[in-house]
């Protein structure tokens, strides 16, 4: 039975529904019976409708996608654009060398710490994490721990961690006396990826950025854990 | 698995029975081990061998880290390691100028006085800038790698497993051609602890590229206690991160991981590479020798 479809749509769709099997019509039938009552729909429009929804599916996960990719650009730029500030204090200061004694690395860090917070005084919760981008984070963290592993992942980073109690603050050092928890592999693969100074880092259910040498939290975003 | 089998086919034989034990005597005073540790080494001990210590989660500064370190120093005598691995956890709590004397420098002095060469790893205690820190030689890197003889050293950072260090891996272990591949880092992907237990995440990322590309041992800590896995996938995994702490009683009883393990004292672990062997010996801090083996290499086909 091949037919011409034109109730939904003008541009017909030649379907062989023998060929379709009952699992097709089966879908569809749940579908139509949303329909106003009285609105007609033969079996070839049952799969058009499918198939147009389908289509509608596929859409809205195309375009979901190319805006998370917008917001994870424009997060990864926020990023850069501190790493920019803090290179170029940086460079201003005598380089560590690889064979550098205690004093040197504390002397180093605080100079560096001291600096870049100078340079930082207005920054705010949110001037990273933007709305949008803490979103898409949670969305992704959301999506990687599931079942079994989120269960795990709550156990590690609110029961067992070591730096409970740790204030976080925009502009002010990570304690250094804290535990700097494991960040897992398989999520740092999935989120947005950062320039070698930065870390994404737990504390509660908070999610932090954290400057590796400095040790300053340069933003932080909420509810992380899921 | 069908490559592992025909590239490296790793056999262990355990040794405890069989070595022949070297005993010294001790004089008891400054810069040896207590009395009661008589020096036992099982470790055959060759020429040009390759030779090293292994220990974890050290920084105290305790005295029973001390204990641990003096153990260490009077091995030495009979078993001149060049080098020690360091599993990460170097420094507990603060990390000011004083700490790096009294939970590092002070311990380990007559090591160092001796021109052994300690290579980091970082653990979640660890701040990066320890990277900077020339008694650690990571050369300012959180990952990174070096080579003694027939072995090739992978100190990586399991702290912070990201694209950047996973490609670093993958690109360094395709060019190596070395007999013997040893990983070393903070966090067990495999584990009895009760405390912590496997770190299944990091082992869903690293194993892979250890199966491909042939390492055949990997020491980690994080865990305190000792601990030896059965191989898995080739591998021999090994704890020791009891290096100056101890959680004792800590290994859960019957866990199918475990080869052996030991929870009741700190310890460290002595290696030595010798040619298609990787002899191991794991000392107490009272000088108890608590396991000892040796893993074969299979020749490549």
């Amino acid at each position: 039975m091949t037919e011409n479809v034109s109730l939904l749509s003008q541009r017909s769709i030649l379907i062989d529904l023998e060929t379709s099997g009952p699992v097709l019509n089966n879908l569809t039938d749940s579908a139509v019976s949303c329909l106003p009552f009285g609105f007609h729909v033969n079996t070839v429009t049952k799969t058009s409708l499918l198939l147009i929804a389908l289509v509608a599916l596929l859409s809205t996960g195309a375009v979901a996608q190319d805006q998370n990719k917008t917001v994870a650009e424009a997060f990864e730029k926020r990023v850069k654009d501190y790493v920019k500030l803090r290179e170029g204090i940086e460079q201003k200061m005598p380089k560590l060398s690889t064979e550098a004694k205690p004093e040197e690395i504390e002397v180093h860090k605080k100079q560096l710490q001291d600096s870049v917070r100078a340079a930082r005084t207005g920054a705010k919760h949110g001037d990273i994490f933007t709305p949008d981008a803490a979103a898409m984070i949670r969305a992704i963290i959301k999506e990687e721990f599931k079942g079994k592993d989120r269960v795990e992942l709550r156990k590690t980073v609110l029961v067992e961690a070591e730096n409970k109690g740790t204030p976080v603050r925009v502009n002010y050092p990570y304690p250094e006396v804290k535990e700097l928890l494991e960040m897992p592999p398989t999520l740092l693969l999935k989120l947005p990826q950062l320039p070698k100074q930065i870390r994404y880092r737990f504390v509660g259910r908070n999610m932090l950025l954290v400057d590796r040498e400095n040790g300053l939290i340069i933003d932080y975003m909420t509810d992380a854990i899921p | 698995m069908k490559r592992i089998t025909a590239s490296f086919v790793l056999t262990i034989l355990l040794a405890l029975s069989s070595a022949s034990a070297q005993k010294l005597s001790h004089s008891g005073t400054n810069g040896d081990a207590p009395a009661s540790a008589p020096v036992k080494l099982t470790l055959p001990n060759k020429e040009n061998s390759v030779r090293f210590v292994v220990i974890g989660d050290t920084g105290t500064g305790t005295e029973q880290q001390h204990e641990l370190a003096q153990v260490m120093l009077s091995y030495r005598q009979a078993f001149p390691f060049e080098f020690v691995l360091m599993m990460g956890d170097n420094m507990y709590g603060s990390e000011k100028t004083v700490d790096y004397k009294t939970k590092f420098e002070n311990v380990y002095k007559p090591l160092l006085d001796q021109k052994v060469k300690f290579y980091a790893a970082l653990g979640n205690h660890d701040d990066s800038n320890q990277r900077f820190y020339g008694f650690f030689n990571m050369e300012g890197q959180e990952y990174y790698r070096f080579s003694k003889g027939n072995v090739s050293f992978y100190s990586l950072n399991s702290n912070y497993m990201d694209k950047k260090q996973i490609d670093w891996l993958n690109e360094k272990l395709a060019a190596d051609t070395s007999d013997w591949k040893i990983a070393y880092f903070h966090h067990p992907p495999y584990s009895s602890g009760a405390a912590h237990g496997s770190d299944t995440k990091l082992r869903e990322v690293v194993e892979p590229m250890f199966v491909k590309y042939g390492v055949n041992v990997v020491f980690t800590g994080h865990e305190h206690f000792y601990e030896r896995i059965k191989p898995q996938h080739g591998i021999y995994y090994f704890i020791s991160g009891s290096g100056g702490k101890l959680r004792k009683g800590d290994v859960k009883e019957g866990s199918p991981l475990t080869d052996k393990a030991f929870d009741r004292d700190m310890s460290f672990m002595l290696i030595e590479v010798a040619g298609d062997q990787l002899y191991f010996q794991v000392i107490s801090r009272t000088g108890e020798t608590v396991d000892s083996g040796v893993i074969a290499r299979a020749k490549k086909k």
